[in-house]
């Protein structure tokens, strides 16, 4: 092993100095590397991966199609001389398997015995060699029954389970891949793609004649791309989409992530609210030395998956002109040596580029690693030290959390999933912390709320004895919002007739509103935090709401003044602050739930919060029929037009803003070339 | 003789309330303060029951995982649809209800409660044909027509659906004696206060909910929203009888009353389940007060 890395270390050095004697910085990566932020966003990384020798560059490769190490052997499937191609990177011998049997093989894998399964798609079947290279098998064209009469045969891309099993990815098969057992013979097919129909084909579907359904031509699921498969026998296997947005909420939900991990059910295991960083083009895949794979783009970037299906890095790329190293011009094929070295086949220059793991990238797959196979504590320190090199990798955060969660200290791993952004998890640590010291407390809980109780009995006594002053006019309008809960439209008389409330006391339920909403935005607990809580500024959200009221207030006047409606200017101030009083009043006690519940029980938190939310929109309704003495129907219409004066105005402010600054900088050029031509 | 009618009558009120206050007790007093003794101690139904304190309550809240994370949003979920959904639904009905002639109305209403006489039996037969797991069952069959699923769901076994089908079934069932008091108490409205509500300028027929049918048959409402409560907390059982099994599959449809059952029937953790029975208690008497108190003060 260590003989090996000195040759690749060797041939890089080579490489380097005579072929791009430019390059001094050998071992800084061409392409940067990425990883996935805190933030959830592409960050670039350290490098963890560099690229390390271009090899078989001289050996006449023509259209190799796909590439398997096997210890010290690299096996090529070269498509285009017709044959497979051994290279030992020990002795740098080369032999040849398959002269004049393969038509086109596209695809190898080679067992532990050494025998060696070749895909060919022209021919097309599956030739078996064994180690000496002699022809030991073909599967045709099975002709059972189960393969389907119609279906194509062109074997594409072959695996072998460690009890000989055989799977065969075959071009376009979108029936799944064709599983053979060690003889031969067609088992049927694994591991289909599924294809959901989008709403759009639903509706089709119901109302379309047989006639115009037999043309929907589209109907059927992608194919899978390419495989691999572990030493624990599940299968690795990489799709391409049909369009390269495909996931839109138009085109109907992605029906299954890019890259799948299959089990022997064939059912993907990777979690199922996954949301993978995935790519639409995709041509192979191959796992790694720890639990982790490698997924390779047709452009070149590679995508290091964990055993959870979560991004680790992305490396490599295109290249477009030169011929840097590290760069591919038409991906064919990945593999991983038992060193953890990555060769990927560049096609079309027909050469394989080396990629070498640097200690960042082997201390994140050890860290990894020990996590998956529960060896906690080494994970941590491993954990540690990725850290140290790059803080702000969502992975090592996420990752140390779920070692401290299995070691059972909650504390610390809570702190960790706060930086990685992880709910989910936060929640689970959360959920366990509360637990424990609910356990400890519970007897001071119940204590507490009998003191409680008692506490409010006397308190009315003694109110009932002694009862309070009456509050300054000003307190009581804007305690009114209580009675808004409670009787609205009586309150709304009242407030109307200029008994209750002033353009003052709704001025301050406004700014109530106003920090309620900041409130709401901002301070919600970790687990139910909205998404952007943690990157939008208090100003913006003062200033839209702010924006938003003057709107509807202005609005909502202009639009009842030509529809007939009582309200003066001055009323639908007053009356619309009040109609956010189940906001006010009850959004509070949401915003201290968040801290108490978990995800378990987040319906105790999102159930409060809708009927809060219909709460206020039945007030506001309510409001302005009130307001402006309507119908039904009237509101309604009084409501929406002035949705659109708010829309209306939106549009109006944005253009007035775009000319204003095209004036700003207008004249700003202006005095500029003045000032210029002054100078001069 | 005379010294004994003087004794009855002298105490006649207490001899005409003796059968049911001795019924009340053995009944209901009894069983309860039983049920509040046993939720302190741990009892399996066999030996003599252990004084433990507060801990069957602490592990309820704090290490009964199914309980937090299962039994309690299940229960809150079922309550607010049934509960609050089949009351609307309730009040709904009886007033469409009343505003058409007697005959069909009486034939109407007969049809309406008459799922929730006949319960247990119906479900059996009518509903578990409809959600029937293989592709001869009705709504299966329909889906699969129509190109919505490729394969028939166990719909009655599944954990994303029994708690959906259990409320639809609870809501189809509820229409019990809560819906015939309040269709008798809109019934019962005058309807002179309809005519002068109409001179004093009601517009139409949302205000005269508002402001005539429901303080005027206020009583009834508030007895058709504690049948509701206790409804809905009494008909947990549907859910094992649906799926036929208790735990039901992966605690989806585990409500509260069934938690019971399942530590009490089951498991003869006999002191547990008369803790949850205790919380389960004070939570009803609790949302029976609030809502008394909402209602009540809604039309002062």
């Amino acid at each position: 092993m260590k003989k090996k890395i000195i040759t690749v270390f060797l041939i890089t050095v080579l490489l380097v100095t005579f072929i791009c004697p430019v390059a001094v910085n050998a071992r800084s990566s061409t392409a940067y590397n990425y990883t996935i932020s805190v933030d959830g966003e592409w960050i670039r990384t350290q490098d963890a991966y560099v690229p390390g020798a271009v090899i078989l560059r001289d050996l006449g490769l023509n259209r190799p199609e796909d590439i398997f190490i096997k210890g010290d052997d690299i096996y090529i499937a070269d498509a285009g001389n017709a044959r497979v191609l051994v290279y030992n990177l020990k002795d740098k011998s080369v032999r040849t398997i398959g002269d004049g049997v393969l038509s086109s093989p596209s695809g190898i894998f080679v067992s532990q015995d050494n025998t060696v399964y070749v895909a060919d798609i022209k021919a097309p079947a599956v030739y078996i060699f064994s180690p000496d290279g002699s022809l030991a098998q073909t599967i045709g064209r099975p002709d059972s029954y189960l393969f389907g009469a119609t279906s194509v045969y062109a074997p594409k891309n072959i695996v072998v389970s460690s009890q000989g099993n055989i799977y065969v990815v075959g071009d376009g098969a979108h029936e799944g891949l064709m599983q053979f057992d060690y003889d031969g013979t067609f088992q049927g097919y694994f591991a289909a793609n599924k294809r959901t129909l989008t709403f759009l084909e639903h509706i089709q579907e119901l109302l379309y004649t047989d006639a115009q359904k037999r043309k929907q031509l589209n109907r059927i699921a992608q194919p899978i791309f390419n495989i691999d498969i572990t030493s624990k026998d599940l299968i690795y296997s990489v799709t391409q989409s049909a369009d390269k947005y495909s996931a839109g909420a138009f085109s109907g939900a992605k029906p299954h992530n890019l890259v799948q991990l299959h089990n022997l059910g064939g059912n993907d295991i990777f979690p199922e609210e996954l949301a993978m960083h995935d790519e639409w083009n995709f041509v192979d895949i191959s796992t790694g030395i720890y639990s982790n794979c490698y997924a390779l783009t047709q452009t070149g970037l590679i995508y290091e998956y964990d055993s959870s299906g979560e991004l680790v890095f992305s490396f490599g790329g295109r290249a477009m002109s030169d011929d840097k190293n590290g760069l591919i011009t038409d991906a064919a094929a990945i593999d991983v040596d038992s060193d953890g070295y990555i060769y990927v086949l560049d096609r079309e220059r027909a050469l394989v580029q080396v990629f070498v793991p640097t200690d960042f990238a082997i201390a994140t797959q050890r860290a990894i690693y020990y996590l998956d196979t529960g060896n906690y504590e080494d994970s941590e320190t491993v954990w540690n030290e990725v850290l140290k090199l790059n803080g702000m990798s969502r992975i090592a955060h996420l990752g140390l959390g779920k070692t401290l969660l299995r070691q059972q200290r909650y504390s610390e791993a809570l702190e960790e999933f706060r930086i990685a952004n992880d709910q989910k998890n936060y929640s689970t640590a959360y959920w366990e912390l509360r637990s424990a010291w609910l356990d400890d407390n519970v007897l001071y809980l119940f204590g507490g709320l009998v003191l409680l109780i008692i506490a409010v009995v006397i308190y009315k006594k003694f109110r009932k004895k002694h009862p309070a002053k009456p509050l300054p006019k000003g307190v009581r309008d804007v305690l009114y919002i209580g009675n808004m809960l409670r009787h609205p439209i009586d309150s709304l008389y009242y407030l109307n007739r200029g008994e209750m409330g002033s353009v003052f006391s709704a001025s301050i339920v406004y700014m109530l509103a106003l920090i309620v909403f900041c409130a709401d935005m901002l301070l919600r607990g970790f687990i139910f935090r909205t998404p952007f809580a943690g990157s939008t500024s208090p100003f913006y959200l003062i200033m839209g709401f702010l924006a938003v009221v003057a709107m509807f207030v202005m609005g909502n006047y202009m639009v009842s003044s030509i529809n007939d409606g009582k309200g003066s200017f001055k009323q639908v101030y007053i009356t619309s602050a009040y109609a956010l009083s189940p906001y006010i009043c009850l959004t509070p006690i949401v915003i201290a739930l968040t801290y108490v519940f978990t995800l378990n029980e987040a319906f105790l938190v999102s159930f409060p919060w809708a009927v809060i939310l219909i709460w206020t929109a039945v007030s506001i309704f309510i409001t302005a029929s009130e307001t402006h003495a309507y119908s039904f129907k009237a509101t309604i219409k009084n409501l929406f037009l002035t949705i659109f004066f708010m829309l209306v105005c939106v549009v109006v402010i944005a253009l007035v803003y775009i000319f204003w600054k095209q004036i700003v900088i207008f004249v700003g050029d202006i005095f500029g070339e003045v000032g210029y031509r002054v100078s001069e | 003789m005379r010294k004994i009618n003087n004794f009855l009558n002298r105490h006649s009120a207490a001899f005409m309330l003796a059968p049911y206050a001795i019924l009340f007790l053995l009944f209901i007093v009894i069983p309860v303060l039983a049920a509040i003794f046993l939720s302190f101690t741990d009892f399996n139904s066999v030996q003599f029951p252990s004084w433990v304190g507060f801990d069957n309550y602490s592990q309820l809240f704090t290490n009964d995982s199914i309980f937090m994370q299962k039994v309690l949003p299940n229960t809150i979920t079922f309550a607010v649809f049934v509960g609050v959904g089949g009351y609307v639904m309730a009040f709904f009905l009886a007033w469409c209800l009343s505003q058409i002639t007697k005959g069909p109305r009486t034939l109407l209403a007969i049809i309406i409660y008459s799922p929730s006489m006949t319960g247990g039996v119906l479900i059996q037969t009518v509903w578990s044909v409809i959600f029937n797991g293989d592709k001869a069952g009705y709504l299966n069959y329909i889906l699969m027509k129509m190109d919505f699923i490729e394969e028939p769901i166990a719909w009655l076994q599944s954990e994303d659906y029994l708690l959906v089908i259990m409320i639809i079934v609870s809501l189809w069932s509820s229409m019990g004696v809560g819906f015939l008091a309040m269709l008798s108490g809109i019934l019962n409205v005058n309807e002179e206060l309809y005519e002068a509500g109409y001179i004093d300028g009601i517009k139409n027929r949302f205000q005269e909910i508002i402001y005539i049918t429901i303080p005027a048959a206020k009583p009834q409402m508030l007895f058709g929203a504690i049948m509701a409560i206790v409804n809905t907390f009494q008909t947990g059982n549907i859910g094992v009888t649906l799926s036929g099994s208790n735990p039901t599959p992966n605690s989806a449809g585990q409500l509260v009353v069934t938690h019971i059952e399942d530590y009490g029937y089951l498991r003869f953790e006999m002191g547990y389940a008369a803790a949850i029975s205790v919380v389960l208690l004070v939570g009803i008497y609790m949302l029976s007060k609030g809502t008394e108190k909402a209602l009540s003060s809604k039309g002062e």
